[in-house]
């Protein structure tokens, strides 16, 4: 038998003692069970004796002894004993044994013990959708595996969408040779180019979150499943359906061929896992496709049904979603519903949403602008930053106003996010582009009724918000007189 | 090195029956070595950092570290109790002997550090806990260590 060899990483919050002695101790323990074993220490003075992917590659396992964050990812597909710094010094050979014997479970496959790691991957537009592999099977990572897809996804459908609402400018039928009236080669370019781009949509919101579940073996099924699914007609909601069907099940697939020999391990990502996974779950996707077809049909029929039925409590109902949390979950549900109408031609859905979405920070400035006593100069500064937020779809600048004072401002932005939203619907108004704010206007109609809307809902939300903040400074001071002498003198 | 690991900076013999009198020992000493200008912001860095999870390790020994802007460079205080106090340590034994290990905020010097770090590694080698425990002067504590530090890396 080769003699084995462990990787470890050790790192505590001062990282000054207890780091080096769980170094210590690996080390030691190591030497006495007769295993080479190489630690990297995350301590006050940085990374010392860092691993290399090559030897992380080539290590029959991992120990992470630590209480920070020691960048764990790299560690997927390992077997990794994961444990606190402390646990690295009072028993580091039971550690080493647990790699020896091949207790320790594979990262990123099987539950791990939890990491207390701080995610310093990179944000994309949708905040954190990093995955935190391993962990139990929870809704949040639900929610960060459809927003993987989502964030993936949004670029081809600003790209696409722009383009194809560019090509209207020449008018509605400028890429059909049918009216020569109206068609413009140019025009027709752009639709071709924007269609494209569009047609992309479902496939990479689904091979995206394949991705973030199962890594690359899953992107590949993800985006052949997604593309079954989006010719099949099934929307994005197939797009959805086949992504988690992608990743959990090559997930499940990876799991059942664990007991394959390793001489194989080469030929199962380059062979056995796109065939197999292709096959097993394009069969699934082409046989459920006419059904989820049918659904989708149904849902785009209802809301639409919806909207012209009762476009008021459709408005109340997204702008109370887009402002409640402001970029949150909720607000990213009636968001990413507008996106995905976007993609089967309706853009009124999506017109709403905008405006419920670039109200929030408006409200915010118009307080400020309206009621300039109610606010300190700091943030009267924030607030009128939070004019070109809105205006560019920004949700996100009025969170820190909310956050002072949840109870009273949030009701205030839903109602004024629902007022944009319904004035909205009730205008007609098309937004084909799922960003941008008031960038977007040259291709969105009625563009003028739009503006007219959220303004309507931003300037009362403004009017209101400003008189609250305007009695609390006047009711948390007894003493005008003094105080304002106070404020002179300052 | 000699400021840091000097044998003005062992305490044998000690009396304290808490672990805040331990603190307490170990701060008036730093203000007394001239570490730290201010022993209740030494304590309150050690408080907080045991706060964070504890420093007992085993065999009696703990390793209480702060890192505090009221310290003006880095030291080893090391203080041995004649009777041993409550602390959570990794064995669940109370503590005799407390190597403590204290750290100017923002310390940029890395050379410092490191041999805070040595120090701290020398205790896990084999046997070390157990000459410190029995060594009979400021001295031998010192010599010790210095001699496990430099032999060690």
């Amino acid at each position: 038998m080769a003699p084995i060899h462990i990787v470890a990483a050790t790192g505590c919050p001062t990282g000054i003692a207890h780091t080096f002695m769980a170094q210590e101790a690996l080390q030691q323990a190591a030497e006495r069970l007769g295993v080479s074993i190489k630690v990297e220490t995350h301590g006050q003075v940085g990374i010392e004796n860092a691993l290399t992917a090559e030897e992380i590659a080539a290590a029959d396992g991992v120990i992470i002894a630590a209480d920070k964050d020691v960048n764990a990812a790299r560690f997927d597909g390992k077997r990794v004993v994961d444990v606190g710094v402390k646990a690295g010094i009072s028993r580091p050979e039971a550690l080493i044994q647990e790699i020896i014997n091949g207790t320790a479970p594979v990262r990123g496959k099987r539950p791990a013990a939890p990491v207390a790691a701080e995610d310093t991957e990179d944000h994309g537009l949708f905040g954190d959708t990093t995955v935190q592999s391993g962990g139990g099977f929870q809704a949040r990572d639900l929610y960060k595996h459809l927003m993987n897809g989502v964030s993936y996804m949004l670029p081809f459908v600003v790209g696409g969408g722009v383009l194809v609402a560019l090509s209207f400018l020449w008018g509605i039928y400028s890429a059909d040779p049918e009216h020569p009236e109206q068609y413009n080669e140019f025009a027709a370019m752009l639709k071709t180019i924007g269609g494209t781009a569009m047609g992309l949509m479902v496939p990479v919101l689904s091979a995206f979150i394949a991705d973030s579940i199962g890594k690359r073996p899953a992107l590949v099924v993800g985006l052949i499943t997604g593309l079954i699914a989006s010719n099949g007609g099934t929307g994005f909601l197939g797009g959805i359906i086949t992504g988690f069907l992608s990743g959990y099940g090559m997930l499940l697939l990876a799991k059942l061929l664990d007991r394959l020999p390793r001489a194989l391990a080469g030929l199962k990502a380059i062979f056995i896992f796109p065939v197999l996974g292709t096959f097993i779950f394009g069969s699934i996707t082409y046989l459920i496709a006419s059904p989820m077809k049918g659904i989708n049909t149904s849902l785009q029929d209802f809301l639409s049904g919806f909207q012209d039925s009762n476009p008021i409590l459709l408005g109340l109902i997204i702008g109370a979603m887009c402002a409640f949390d402001m970029g949150g979950p909720v607000n990213k549900a009636a968001y990413v519903t507008g996106v995905a109408l976007l993609g089967d031609g309706n853009f009124f859905f999506m017109a709403a949403v905008s405006a419920a979405c670039i109200t929030p920070p408006l409200v915010t400035g118009f307080a400020a602008l309206f009621f300039r006593k109610g606010f300190d100069a700091k943030t009267r500064d924030a607030a009128y930053v939070n004019f070109a937020l809105g205006a560019t779809h920004i949700t996100e600048g009025a969170i820190p106003f909310a956050a002072r004072n949840p109870l009273l401002v949030i009701p205030i932005l839903m109602v004024s996010s629902a007022v944009s939203a319904i004035l909205t619907f009730l205008f007609q108004v098309q937004v084909p582009a799922p960003h941008g704010g008031f960038l977007v206007l040259p291709v969105v109609t009625n563009g003028l009724q739009w503006v007219a809307a959220i303004l309507a809902g931003s300037i009362l939300g403004g009017l209101i918000y400003g008189y609250a903040m305007q009695r609390r400074i006047n009711t948390q001071q007894p003493q005008p007189s003094v105080e304002n002498e106070k404020e002179v003198l300052v | 090195m000699s400021s840091i690991l000097a044998p003005e900076n062992v305490t044998l013999n000690a009396s304290a029956s808490t672990q805040a009198e331990v603190f307490s020992l170990i701060a008036a000493k730093a203000v007394e070595l001239g570490i730290a200008a201010d022993a209740a912001t030494v304590v309150a860095g050690l408080e907080s950092r045991e706060k964070q999870g504890t420093t007992g390790l085993m065999d009696g020994i703990a390793i209480p570290h702060a890192k505090s802007p009221g310290i003006t460079s880095p030291a080893l205080v090391i203080v041995r109790l004649r009777e041993s106090v409550e602390w959570e340590s990794l064995d669940e034994q109370p503590i005799i002997m407390a190597i403590s290990l204290l750290i100017p905020e923002g310390e940029a010097g890395t050379t410092h550090l490191s041999l805070l770090s040595q120090v701290a590694r020398t205790l896990m080698k084999p046997g070390v806990r157990a000459e410190l425990l029995a060594a009979e002067s400021p001295d031998a504590v010192i010599g010790l260590l210095s001699q496990h530090v430099m032999s060690g890396s």
